[in-house]
């Protein structure tokens, strides 16, 4: 439960850094925000509107559709914003205009893009989160590789690093059964400071004859600037009929 | 000065109470998805709630001297047999230390029920079980459907009602 909190605390200050970085760099960028309205949509400069006739008398401008404002019979001098600014007598028709010219293939390859750049932003915040809650140059990685079905079942694995326990994971079927056609768990993610540390794994499970299996292994280490990773490599001994566990670092 | 310092003890204890993770720990509301967890069972593997993704999941949890547990581990145990094949599992996670006794009990009151060993509290403090038994039923997508602390003879209905919404969905 505490280490929990502790994540999810992390994860949160990471969260809240990368809004603050955002809002910052968008403070100091002065780009305007293009609203993508469609194609079917014109925008006319009010200059242009302007200096169209600088000799004509004032007109008075209405945000209302023009059958609201004059009779119909009469020729109406009021000039309709909606017609100058969206090409049509109101919003929603224009809208309604824009949608309908849209066809159903070329919406779909618009979603299909939207849905491309999610998925984009997400791997770049998950990359992003990694880096600031594990920076690379003090990250440790734990990994569990597992070859000795024939001697082993393996049940779960215990972490102590320096003599602090780190992570306890319980194995599934299905987790076996991928670590035996080859899959490598990452069991842990961490910080370290540069020094000398200790690793404890303590493997339990049921060995040779459906016996009770309980083993630990230890290995000290030096973390230096830069990703650390370590391996618990758990593999079956011919010779011996029994399951062997040794600690490797990755070069 | 006794009575003061009765006091500053009392004081002291509830501090360290509210101190604990349990305090904390907030049962979660339906509509949620489910918390995972993973925990030994009766079986020859461990058990894990996310990957019963598809299935529907009924979990209780009890223990050997809790004395209305009987009735709705019996309950559920023909709610199983019922909705057997239309994917419904039942869980029974005891909170026994000594998995002895749970194993005991099972035996003595005849139970043909899954049972998962939380001997260390891990999930129920999660799920914040403060009765017993406490039930809550995750649909196939891992949601949570039902929450229930306790039970009565008549919630069996209820629960077959439920289950049957579930399967039919």
């Amino acid at each position: 439960m505490n280490a929990i909190n502790h994540k999810l605390a992390r994860f949160f200050t990471a969260l809240m850094l990368i809004s603050l970085c955002g809002m910052a760099w968008a403070a100091e960028t002065d780009e305007t925000i293009d609203l993508d309205l469609g194609e079917d949509l014109e925008f006319i400069e009010i200059d242009e509107i302007l200096d169209e006739d600088e000799n004509a008398p004032a007109e008075t401008v209405s945000a209302k559709p023009k059958a609201e404002m004059t009779a119909p019979e009469e020729e109406s001098e009021f000039v309709d914003l909606n017609q100058i600014l969206y090409g049509s007598e109101s919003p929603d028709a224009a809208a309604e205009g824009t949608v309908a010219k849209k066809d159903p293939a070329t919406m779909q390859q618009e979603m299909q893009q939207l849905k491309e750049k999610i998925l984009q932003v997400n791997r770049d915040l998950f990359i992003l989160e990694e880096d600031l809650l594990f920076p690379s140059s003090t990250q440790v990685n734990v990994f569990v590789s597992f070859d000795a079905l024939e001697y082993f079942q393996l049940d779960g694995v215990t972490l102590k690093l320096n003599d602090r326990p780190i992570s306890n994971h319980l194995y599934t079927e299905r987790e076996l059964k991928a670590m035996n056609r080859g899959a490598v768990q990452r069991l842990f993610t961490g910080n370290l400071p540069v020094g000398e540390h200790e690793l404890v794994a303590v493997v339990t499970g049921v060995g040779p004859e459906g016996r009770d299996y309980k083993r630990a292994v230890s290995m000290a280490f030096e973390k230096s600037s830069g990703t650390k990773y370590i391996e618990l490599k758990i593999e079956g001994d011919d010779l011996r009929k029994q399951p062997g566990f040794r600690l490797k670092q990755w070069e | 000065m006794q009575s003061m310092w009765r006091r500053v003890q009392y004081g002291v204890i509830g501090l360290a109470l509210l101190a604990s993770p349990a305090v904390f720990a907030k049962k979660p509301p339906v509509g949620d998805d489910a918390p995972d967890f993973t925990l030994h069972s009766d079986g020859p593997f461990n058990l894990r709630l996310s990957e019963q993704r598809g299935y529907i999941v009924a979990v209780v949890f009890w223990a050997s001297w809790c004395r209305s547990c009987p009735v709705q581990l019996q309950a559920l145990e023909q709610l199983q047999q019922k909705y057997r094949d239309f994917g419904v599992k039942v869980w029974a996670v005891t909170l026994d230390k000594k998995r002895s006794d749970a194993e005991h009990y099972r035996e003595h009151k005849g139970l043909d029920l899954t049972m998962l060993f939380d001997d260390r509290f891990v999930v129920s403090e999660r799920y914040d079980i403060n009765d017993l038994p406490s039930s809550f039923i995750v649909d196939r997508d891992g949601v949570i459907r039902h929450l229930q602390d306790g039970f009565e003879p008549g919630d069996v209905n209820k629960f077959d009602t439920i289950l049957q919404t579930l399967v039919s969905e």
